[in-house]
């Protein structure tokens, strides 16, 4: 493997789809005992909740805010007025926008269309503009999209200011292989940083996460243990790992803090960590 | 693709009950699994007599190179053997000559040379080991990546390669110290390996590919639509069971919440088609679909729910009870049981 020099930073969703796990029901004090760990171990960015959700998400994030992390903390959003001025009450200054972006989603989830997904881009970036905030953008069930109008999506994105786009494969469809296809012809075509959501419904998550970034993505989506919708999503803990033994990519995070964090996150969820876990179960250890 | 079964190995590392062997072998085989691994070691320490005939069509033992151990195996019954061993980086690579002259021998046995750690090896260092025991009755080479070494797209180039050089049936075991086993095990099979280990769960010392992942992606990824899954779930669950080991509910493919859904964006989409949340239906591996209402839930779970007591609720009305919903679930830190919400419903409607 060759030397490389740059830098992946790490987006943990540990609070945002990881929580979106069924029954997994973290409090107020669970969330910012595990931003603060998270910041500990040296994530870039905590994605911290969605504010539109209620009262409890909002104190969780507000709590989360004034703790000065060295992280930077995300709030997500649709790509509606609601759910935007929901984040900017919470004091948020950075918010993640997330627009449907196949056809499938786009027509049978919202029943609209592709133009109409990025009128409502456009309107909610200008509107998180408009007080202050930063603004990265999501592009859902981008695995299954067309190409062409995800690198539209970006553009559009790119040209009102946002600073990285999500590709999220959300059912967890890619396999390696076509990973290093796609990213091979988006990352010179893609007017934005891309950041890679992987999810593990086949149990590829984390090796898929790894080809995007071998294949020269730089941002990367993760949740403590893997935890997340369905499967699961790419785990902090086995992609760091990895990119640090295998690729010799580096990350500014802490290895050594996995046990920890991981033990935190799951009492928190009220689960057991399982025994064949790589790099956190008891088989395997750090 | 032959499926070459380790969970059998790890419950008998753990200590499984010894009665529940048979039963094992037989969920595998329902799943068109053939071959079976044991620890010649784990296999004496459980004191069984000569194999029966089912055992001995199905198992392959695993031994050390020592001759000792491979007349012990051979003693209760066993007719497929693995010469497992770890060699030196950098030091001679001499195979195990003796229990290969032993196995030579005895023509009528099926011997397959495992190198553990043969992702510490070149190219030409395995092809030179290779050429070195061609003549000696091998008839499998294992290539494992005993300490997790490989990625899927190195897994792949490297079994390309061996595959055109080496005429030999080929095996090869993935490990998973970093979560890539099943990933790697995808790579060998792009690469034409046909023989690939497995473990339901990916359950083993230094973890395995996970025996479903595995089967699905054939299915789902590599266009192998006909294979029969319907009961994926439910024979993976319980052969962990018989070992000893509890299945995650998350665990992909087989996990009993995979097709549960709570977030509203989640299950507002999957109420209008599943597709837009999973990638198959439920049905395809013997599980169902759940709604689960919770801190994450919107109002079209609490509609749902209701209809199904024929219940229409407005949205503003729905909003209402969902507020509650939301709260109870973090106060009580969990999801909300259907009994509950009806509970709530009619002190509401009161």
């Amino acid at each position: 493997m060759m030397m490389q020099e740059r830098k992946i930073k790490i987006v943990d969703t540990t609070l945002r789809d990881g929580e979106q796990s069924p029954g997994i029901v973290f409090s107020a004090q669970d969330k910012l005992r595990i931003a603060m760990a998270l910041d500990q171990a040296g994530v870039d960015f905590i994605e911290a909740g969605v504010p539109i959700m209620g009262e409890e998400e909002q104190e969780a994030i507000k709590l989360i805010l004034a703790a000065s992390l060295q992280a930077k903390v995300i709030a997500w959003n649709r790509a509606c007025k609601e759910d935007i001025l929901a984040s900017i009450a919470c004091g948020c200054s950075l918010v993640h926008v997330s627009v449907p972006v196949s056809d499938l989603h786009i027509r049978q989830k919202m029943n609209k269309s592709r133009e109409w997904v990025i009128a409502q881009l456009r309107e909610s970036i200008a509107l998180a503009h408009s007080f202050g905030c930063t603004v990265t953008v999501g592009a859902e069930d981008a695995s299954r999209a067309d190409m062409e109008y995800f690198l539209q999506v970006a553009e559009v994105a790119a040209t009102m200011g946002a600073i990285h786009i999500r590709y999220a494969d959300t059912v967890g469809c890619l396999t390696p292989f076509t990973v290093e296809a796609i990213f091979q012809q988006l990352i010179p075509r893609c007017s934005l940083p891309i950041e890679v959501h992987m999810h593990n419904d086949f149990g590829l998550a984390t090796a898929n996460t790894l080809v995007a970034l071998d294949a020269g993505v730089t941002l990367a989506s993760t949740t403590v243990a893997g935890i997340g919708e369905r499967a699961g999503n790419a785990s902090l803990d086995e992609v760091v790992m990895a990119l640090h033994r295998l690729y010799d990519i580096h990350t500014g995070v802490d290895v050594r803090t996995f046990k920890t964090l991981s033990e935190l996150v799951m009492q928190a969820s009220q689960r057991k960590n399982f025994h064949y876990k790589p790099v956190i179960g008891d088989l395997f250890s750090c | 693709m032959i499926w070459v079964d380790q969970t059998l190995r790890e419950g008998l590392r753990i200590g499984m009950d010894r009665g529940k062997i048979d039963s094992v072998v037989k969920l595998l085989q329902h799943l068109q699994v053939w071959m079976i691994d044991v620890n010649g070691k784990d296999w004496h320490k459980y004191n069984l007599p000569s194999l029966t005939t089912l055992q001995k069509k199905q198992l392959r033992v695993r031994v050390n190179e020592t001759v000792e151990e491979l007349e012990c195996a051979y003693e209760v019954g066993f007719e497929k053997f693995i010469f497992a061993c770890t060699l030196t980086p950098g030091g001679d690579l001499t195979p195990p000559m003796n229990a290969l002259a032993w196995a030579a021998e005895k023509r009528e046995v099926n011997i397959g040379l495992c190198i553990e750690n043969a992702s510490d090896f070149s190219l030409a260092e395995i092809e030179g080991l290779w050429r070195a025991v061609s003549t000696m009755g091998v008839t499998t080479f294992i290539y494992s990546d005993g300490y997790s070494r490989l990625n899927p797209l190195s897994t792949f180039k490297i079994l390309t390669s061996l595959r055109e050089k080496m005429p030999i049936a080929l095996e090869f075991h993935a490990h998973n110290a970093y979560g890539l086993a099943t990933a790697n095990a995808f790579g060998a099979m792009q690469a034409g390996v046909k023989y690939i280990a497995t473990a339901v769960a990916g359950v083993g010392v230094q973890g395995q590919a996970a025996m479903e992942e595995v089967m699905m992606i054939q299915k789902r990824l590599l266009g192998k639509k006909n294979l029969e899954t319907e009961t994926l779930s439910y024979s993976c669950s319980k052969i962990l069971s018989s070992i000893g080991v509890k299945l995650p509910a998350t665990k992909a493919i087989i996990g009993e919440d995979i097709f549960a859904h709570e977030s509203g964006i989640h299950v507002d989409g999957v109420l209008k088609n599943p597709q837009l949340y999973e990638i198959f239906p439920p049905e395809e591996v013997g599980a169902t679909r759940k709604l689960v209402l919770g801190k994450h839930s919107g109002t079209a779970s609490i509609q749902a729910k209701l209809q199904q007591r024929n219940i229409v609720l407005s949205d503003v009305d729905a909003q209402c009870l969902l507020k509650q919903v939301r709260r109870l679930a973090v106060i009580h830190k969990k999801a909300i049981e259907d009994e509950m919400l009806w509970k709530m419903y009619q002190d509401w409607v009161v």
